[in-house]
């Protein structure tokens, strides 16, 4: 792995583009309940097999991780309350690298260690969805 | 400058030196450091003349999946000589020529309009672009808007499926009596909100595109193909729309296995994962107001 610091510069790149994404999502569900106000909101998959989807939870994820209750988000998706926080993480990065020129680092991982990233992405994708798979149909086992 | 293809052999138009891809074959080649070298690698002038048959049956392994043909058609032609493409020479032909030219080309021949995009091309000409093709979308759209009876439709499909849900019908009721002119207020907002949009689009899309090894030129190669794959929204009017979202998601497909320089299928699998994952929900929504309608028309 690789990990270069260039200059202080205000150039956007991809984290800035995370982060703003961040900001904007976590603020809406900070204030604007959207499962409250439009009643279809939910999965539907859920709603008429039982079963969740692998994205179930998400919205009570950002709602709960906006009011600070990382136990209650955590609850609901795991994965989902890891990628809510990277992405709060990144929006702070971007308020620092947007209006102080902080610099943020570019890192270059090697073909294997990308492959071992993916394969952890995946992983944890897929582990999560079972978490989330049990404690929809089979709570008892928790 | 120009650059001959070792496996092929033909010769073609390239702004830069290295590791690059021939449009004609599909080939991996490195172009060497030498940019006065005419003709390069394994220089061996005068070039041939440009091929006018389709690629080579080798093409299945590159980026181009085969879809390499030689350019034809005015749509074509605006980036047939690998110049940028028609919209960042704006300057020389006129903001009209190069919108209509951008437009169609991406459109009617993507393949050959892809080869004329770079990756490290200036991603504001690629947004400004994307946004004034939504906007003009939108403003075809307005007249459906202002006639657009609102949520009568949905409640008659709800009340006709004898599906009783109070809290729906009240919501329903809600964006029905909201008139016409919060439907111009949505469409101006959205139009205005557009870039921030374009911009976490973009990075949810570079995400995956890491993920499945497809973001060999960074960021702003996404954001730049997911721009000028905007296109199809400016006819996104009503019943369009959906078929516009589906031709805009093809064109992204290509347009970042271009600009990432990498196969079709880790593009594909890059652009739709997210839909797959995330949207599932949608999915099952649609089949589920498939029924509904279904039955109503019963």
């Amino acid at each position: 792995m690789k990990v270069d610091w260039p200059k202080p510069n205000r150039i956007p790149g991809m984290i800035d583009a995370l982060g703003i994404a961040g900001l904007l999502g976590l603020l809406i569900a900070r204030f604007i309940p959207v499962a409250k106000w439009v009643p279809f909101w939910g999965c539907p998959l859920r709603q008429t097999t039982g079963w969740p989807c692998p994205a179930c939870g998400l919205t009570r994820v950002a709602d709960r991780v906006a009011h600070f209750n990382l136990p209650g988000a955590w609850h609901a998706n795991p994965l989902g309350t890891v990628a809510a926080l990277l992405f709060a993480l990144a929006a702070v990065l971007t308020l620092l690298h947007l209006v102080f020129r902080m610099p943020l680092p570019e890192v270059t991982l090697t073909a294997r260690e990308a492959r071992a990233v993916r394969a952890l992405v995946v992983l944890a994708a897929v582990v999560n969805y079972a978490f989330v798979v049990v404690q929809a149909k089979f709570p008892q086992l928790l | 400058m120009q650059a001959r293809c070792p496996h092929c052999r033909n010769v073609f138009p390239t702004e830069r030196t290295g590791v690059q891809f021939c449009p004609h074959c599909g080939r991996e080649i490195d172009v060497p450091n030498a940019a006065a070298t005419p003709v390069a690698p394994g220089a061996v002038p005068p070039p041939p003349p440009p091929p006018s048959g389709p690629a080579p049956s080798s093409a299945s392994e590159g980026w181009n999946g085969g879809a390499s043909g030689a350019a034809s058609g005015p749509a074509a032609s605006a980036n047939a000589e690998g110049e940028r493409v028609a919209w960042e020479r704006r300057a020389e032909l006129g903001w009209g020529k190069a919108l209509w030219l951008t437009w169609k080309g991406s459109l009617f021949a993507p393949e050959s309009f892809w080869r004329g995009v770079r990756p490290d091309g200036p991603p504001v000409d690629a947004l400004l672009y994307a946004w004034i093709v939504f906007a003009v979308g939108k403003l075809l759209s307005l007249p459906f808007a202002l006639v657009s009876p609102g949520g009568n439709w949905a409640q008659e499909i709800l009340r006709q499926s004898g599906e009783q849900n109070p809290q729906m019908t009240r919501y329903l009721e809600a964006v029905g009596q909201s008139g016409p002119w919060s439907a111009v207020g949505g469409l101006a907002l959205s139009a205005l909100l557009f870039p921030v949009g374009l911009v976490i689009i973009a990075a949810i899309l570079h995400l995956f595109a890491l993920l499945f090894s497809a973001a060999k030129n960074g960021y702003w190669a996404t954001f730049r193909a997911l721009a000028y794959a905007c296109s199809p929204y400016a006819f996104a009017i009503s019943c369009l729309g959906l078929v516009s979202w589906i031709y805009s998601v093809v064109l992204t497909i290509l347009g970042l296995a271009r600009l990432q320089e990498t196969t079709h299928g880790k593009a594909a699998a890059a652009t739709l994962t997210p839909f797959v994952l995330t949207c599932c929900s949608c999915c099952v929504l649609g089949v589920v107001f498939a029924g509904l309608l279904g039955s109503a028309m019963h």
